[in-house]
């Protein structure tokens, strides 16, 4: 099916949305009522960036969601997609040489040589939570810790050894603070005998972390095809920050951000976002990537994020009974645990952070029923650019800004859609915590959209330095990539020399400050 | 042919697969296990196909051999040493101690760069008398003793059901060249309702797992808190000029 003839030319969703952004930002910063937010222009630029951010990705997301209505997509400029068909798989992925099972390995070792340095007390989600820190006044000089096989650990590891417990046959069924999460128990579950619950956790994340790192390098390969985007941006993925601060943890994030790439990669190999499909293939494309979506709400919330996406991506080019048989399948397979785990297991799924997500929708509304002034201030109280800041840093973010004019239309669409649909969740649950660590979902983006900037940079850099032929401007271009990275690297591995600002600020976001 | 083979062949480890986690288990584990082995165990292997039907196959055997490995004698799930007991004191006769040792370089350095000391001791309950405990520190260079009440909690987490800081400031000379500090902490008079002094876990390496007694008013009991590896939480707090906390030290 092609719309090339039927679509007019029209705005694009993602220029449209940042102009509505501009114009609602300006609007509430001046129209609403002078008070503390504005006092000064480091905070009047907080809220600012925190409101556009915000009214961004809200605005995107709607008109991307509701192309799905004929009226709706006919306003906009055609989704490259549907004027040129997507590469095939084959035509860009792995190819099984050499050259890419060295840098496969290369990146296991970088995966386990960071995953090895940042572990036990020195792991980042433990170490910015003891008083040292700066940013807890509660806790004790251990942090808030567990001891795992005599091991230190974040202390959410105390709660889930009682669903370890089940699946290892050792312990009845007992409610807890993670039965949403069961999946991600269960695959620990696999390694408790042999190793013990500390390795368990800590391997499960390595898992995680190597398949997400695997995941964005084929995305890359994929929709940066013949550019360093997808090679760059892995190694970005096995220094990424998410990472280093979860490391040992005993917690899901890990394993669901490796979900969620992995997610990316099948609705890809499955041709999801295809028009052109035989009626097989189409169904294929429904039940994988339904049943992967599942899977991620098995483990975290991963399933809200690629859901969106998905809404996001394949509003405009999709059949809207697809997107709908794609999300029922994921909330079915959600849906059936909880089924199983309150008639069988006597799970009650509530408590602690079973009722986070419910909490933070009744704050919202309680803050819109306050008026214009009480919203505005929530960007301020919550700062969305220090949750932003706080899971990527600021070179990150301005590598990817480069990268989306870097990028082919395609693939910039692509990650926007990514982007819109991982922050909205983040966003979204802000005014009950600030978790960077739900903003990171957007790390496939942020990282190959950073990717194809360094990638276009080193090029330009390569050809300006040297004349000579092409082998020497390929090593030309490798130093000045290396550089960045290294660069880049230095940054998120602050924590070894001692420095835990970083692993502060993806604690709890940046806040106010810039 | 191979792929086809080797495609029957994982199908057969699959279903092998929920047989090995399900049988002779009691039923809730049976349950949750096989959901799962279905869910996700299934899911890997038909998504593995997608790469190729060797892959499929090896994936289906790694499961397989987890499944097993999951079903052998090993490491039993252990539950940690508690991170928060509490130990009531309900009589004058009744001691808490904790002893800090001084020697380490971590201590040394960060009391070289400190600018104010503090002790800090978790109690849970408010305290609402203003002389509820009587905390004592000594080191060679002296002994201070102060009555710690409600004025002079800190923290966020002083409640009525969940223990909290009380905070002291001590002179800075107490711990020149002190090679260790011994703090006591007993209620200065009997308390409605009697003071519950917190316990948490002991992991840094190299504190003496001795370092925390309770004198019950007969004897001393070691360790005070309900399993090994614990100690009275109890803690020295260097800060810098800006107020920063740069050592937590017990």
């Amino acid at each position: 099916m092609n719309f090339q003839n039927r679509q007019p030319l029209g705005p694009r969703r993602d220029l449209a949305a940042g102009a509505c952004a501009f114009a609602i930002a300006g609007i509430a910063i001046n129209a609403v009522r002078p008070d503390d937010s504005v006092s000064t222009v480091p905070l009047l630029l907080d809220l600012a960036v925190s409101l556009w951010a915000t009214i961004w990705v809200a605005v995107f997301a709607m008109l991307s969601i509701g192309s799905v209505i004929p009226g709706v997509r006919r306003m906009f400029a055609p989704d490259p997609e549907l004027v040129e068909p997507d590469p095939p798989v084959g035509s860009s992925g792995f190819r099984s040489g050499k050259r890419d099972w060295c840098f496969a390995i290369l990146l296991a070792l970088i995966c386990v040589a960071e995953w090895g340095t940042h572990g036990g007390e020195r792991n980042g989600f433990l170490a910015s939570s003891r008083p040292e820190a700066g940013m807890e006044d509660w806790t004790a000089a251990d942090g808030y810790a567990t001891v795992l096989d005599g091991h230190p650990a974040q202390g959410d590891g105390l709660f889930l050894l009682n669903l370890v417990g089940l699946f290892t046959a050792e312990r009845p069924s007992l409610s807890g603070e993670f039965d949403r999460r069961a999946g991600h128990v269960w695959l620990a579950s696999l390694l408790q005998r042999p190793l013990g619950s500390y390795w368990a956790f800590a391997l499960v994340n390595l898992a995680g972390w190597y398949a997400s790192a695997i995941g964005v390098w084929w995305l890359g390969r994929h929709r940066w095809p013949q550019t360093w985007t997808g090679e760059l941006a892995a190694v970005m993925v096995a220094t990424g920050q998410g990472f280093i601060f979860m490391s040992t943890a005993p917690q899901a994030h890990p394993a669901a951000f490796g979900a969620f790439v992995t997610g990316l990669v099948l609705f890809d190999r499955l041709s999801l976002w295809s028009l052109v499909q035989t009626r097989r293939e189409r169904w294929e494309a429904i039940i994988g990537p339904a049943w992967m979506t599942g899977i991620a709400g098995l483990l975290y919330f991963g399933h809200i994020p690629l859901l969106l996406m998905t809404w996001i991506f394949g509003g405009p080019r999709m059949r809207v009974q697809s997107l709908v048989a794609v999300s029922a399948g994921a909330f079915a397979i959600v849906t059936a645990w909880q089924v199983v785990g309150e008639n069988l297991l006597g799970l009650r799924f509530s408590g602690g952070n079973n009722d986070l997500a419910g909490g933070a929708i009744r704050i919202w509304l309680r803050i819109m029923s306050e008026g214009g002034w009480s919203l505005r201030w929530q960007f301020h109280a919550g700062s969305i650019r220090g949750l932003l800041v706080g899971a990527f840093y600021y070179p990150w973010w301005i590598l990817a800004v480069i990268g989306i004019y870097a990028s082919p239309r395609r693939s910039r669409t692509w990650a926007l859609a990514i982007l819109a649909g991982t922050l909205l969740p983040a966003i979204a649950f802000s005014p009950q915590f600030r978790l960077p660590r739900a903003a990171y979902f957007a790390f496939p983006a942020v990282y190959l959209l950073a990717g194809a900037s360094v990638s276009m940079i080193s090029q330009m850099i390569a050809t300006r330095i040297t004349a000579r032929d092409d082998r020497w401007r390929t090593a030309a271009g490798l130093v000045a990539c290396a550089v960045v990275i290294a660069g880049l690297a230095t940054l998120t591995n602050l924590d070894l020399a001692g420095d835990q600002t970083f692993n502060v600020w993806f604690h709890e976001a940046q806040e106010n400050s810039w | 042919m191979i792929p086809r083979h080797i495609g029957r062949m994982s199908a057969g480890i699959a279903a092998l697969i929920l047989v090995v986690a399900i049988v002779d288990t009691p039923w809730e584990t049976a349950v949750a296990r096989g959901f799962f082995v279905v869910s996700i165990g299934f899911g890997l292997i038909a998504g593995s196909g997608l790469i190729g039907a060797r892959t499929q196959f090896a994936t289906a055997f790694v499961i397989l051999t987890l499944a097993v490995a999951q079903r052998l004698p090993g490491q039993a799930v252990s539950n940690p040493p508690s991170p928060n007991w509490t130990r009531t004191i309900s009589d004058t006769s009744e001691l808490a101690e904790h002893r800090f040792s001084l020697t380490e370089t971590a201590w040394k350095a960060a009391l070289s760069k400190s600018a104010t000391t503090s002790l800090l001791v978790c109690a849970e309950a408010v305290l609402d008398q203003p002389d509820a405990m009587t905390v004592t520190i000594a080191t060679n260079n002296g002994t201070v003793t102060r009555v710690v009440g409600a004025e002079d909690a800190h923290g966020a987490h002083p409640r009525p059901d969940r223990g909290g800081f009380y905070r002291m400031p001590i002179q800075r000379d107490l711990f020149d060249r002190a090679g260790e500090a011994t703090v006591t902490v007993s209620t200065s008079k009997t308390l409605t309702p009697p003071l519950r002094l917190c316990g948490t876990h002991s992991i840094r390496p190299g504190v003496d797992p001795n370092a925390s007694r309770f004198f019950s008013g007969t004897e001393w009991i070691t360790p005070p808190g309900p399993t090994s590896h614990t100690r009275w939480l109890i803690e020295l707090r260097l800060a810098d000029q800006r107020g920063r906390t740069i050592l937590a030290w017990y």
